[in-house]
């Protein structure tokens, strides 16, 4: 190897310039393009955060009618998707191929399994809390076909879109930046923060890190996706019934 | 004589195993500087001093960055402080527990976070910030004019989290160019 400043011949590996004493150039530009890197990524992911909370706030303040609901469903995947279309590698995330069977079957059987349990502590909260509990079909049932659209609108849709941004994107930037327990946490508190409900977090918290888990461990979005779906499809389905 | 010899091949080894002053890896009497730290080895004493002087910069930037991160992580116990405070007040007030259990929850998070912070700097503090502005802009559900409440303290706080952003960074790029010098501490 030879330093580009002097051309004095080096050893193969080299930090420093024998004869100089400058910097390799080489590992120099590495370093510089690595902060940079590190440097989108914080960006992406401020960028990110800043744009989900304003606008979920923004969806709270309004009163939910049929067409707000729609509008601001549709507002949330275009926010996701011109991210994930900025960062198009998240894509590479959703290979069929990758799936076990058993992990799949065992990942359903325990998001049904939390999707009890999370039923069960909800409805004692809110009856201990305030009195009388919450139903999640109230926001859908002034659409023609409500068990239709709340399966679509709370199961189908964070499925995917909240994967997407949460375990996709948002996991992907954080990993780059700061590595796996970073990754794991980070995403998972930005996940339960915009759920906005501080008693949900007990249960979001838990789930969260379980999804990112099974993102960390298989690289595959598909299993946190199946998750999600039939976790949120059990709890609805136990309300519907 | 046989004796001899031991002392004349470690004579010899002594003259070709030249280790680098700096951080002890082998350096050749014909190299200027040192090929793993840069140090200037068999350089004159005026190379000497300016890479020194470089090290010197650096830890004093490092330094630098390491009391502005304290600041922040003081901002933290101070918010994690006040939450519990609140949390108390609630429950004195003959506030049911319920009422108390955000507080609380928000000063175990700013806990956490200041922990954090000194594990992972730069991602303690992102994580501290963000949580800090959802707080903050919770109070838009009760009234959007409480946000402009306190406003300058609500500037100030911002302000120790940008900077405590940009130390992180100074934090990593300060150590590892030092590492590379061979000068962690």
């Amino acid at each position: 190897m030879v330093c580009e400043y002097c051309e004095e011949v080096q050893k193969e590996a080299f930090n420093f310039c024998s004869n100089c004493g400058k910097q390799n150039k080489q590992a120099l530009l590495e370093e510089k393009d690595r902060r940079e890197k590190g440097d989108k990524n914080l960006k992406f992911l401020s960028y990110y955060s800043i744009v989900t909370v304003v606008s979920l706030i923004a969806y709270n303040l309004i009163d939910s009618s049929k067409l707000t609901i729609i509008v601001s469903f549709s507002i949330f995947a275009i926010i996701d998707l011109v991210f994930a279309f900025y960062q198009k590698e998240v894509f590479s995330l959703f290979r069929f191929k990758r799936i076990n069977i058993k992990v799949l079957i065992g990942t359903v059987l325990l998001c049904v399994l939390s999707g009890f349990l999370v039923d069960g502590m909800v409805d004692w909260l809110n009856t201990s809390l305030f009195g009388f509990d919450f139903l999640i079909m109230d926001e859908f049932n002034e659409f023609s076909y409500p068990i239709i659209t709340a399966i679509l609108l709370y199961s189908v849709f964070p499925a995917f879109f909240e994967e997407l941004a949460f375990r996709g994107f948002v996991f992907n930037n954080l990993l780059a930046m700061r590595g796996k327990w970073p990754a794991i946490m980070g995403s998972t508190f930005l996940f339960s923060l915009v759920h906005f409900s501080f008693y949900s977090m007990l249960w979001i918290f838990p789930f969260g890190l379980f999804l990112a888990f099974l993102r960390l461990r298989y690289k595959t979005l598909l299993y946190s996706m199946v998750a999600h779906f039939t976790h949120n499809l059990t709890v609805l389905l136990i309300e519907i019934s | 004589m046989p004796e001899e010899c031991p002392i004349i091949l470690k004579k010899d080894s002594m003259e070709e195993k030249k280790v680098c002053s700096n951080c002890k890896s082998d350096i050749d009497s014909s190299e200027k500087f040192c090929n793993n730290c840069g140090f200037p080895e068999n350089g004159d004493e005026k190379e000497k001093t300016k890479f020194n002087f470089g090290i010197k910069l650096k830890k004093e930037a490092l330094a630098d960055a390491n009391k502005k991160l304290k600041q922040v992580r003081i901002l933290l116990y101070v918010l994690a402080g006040l939450n519990l405070v609140m949390g108390l007040f609630w429950i004195l007030n003959e506030e049911t527990f319920f009422d108390a259990i955000g507080s609380f929850f928000g000063a175990v998070v700013f806990f956490i976070c200041a922990f954090w912070v000194k594990k992972q700097p730069l991602t303690g503090v992102l994580a501290a910030f963000i949580f800090w502005l959802v707080v903050q802009s919770l109070v838009i559900f009760i009234d959007p004019a409480l946000l402009l409440k306190g406003i300058i303290w609500k500037v100030l706080i911002v302000g120790f989290f940008i900077k405590g952003i940009q130390s992180a960074k100074d934090v990593k790029e300060f150590t590892e160019k030092l590492n590379r010098n061979n000068h962690t501490s």
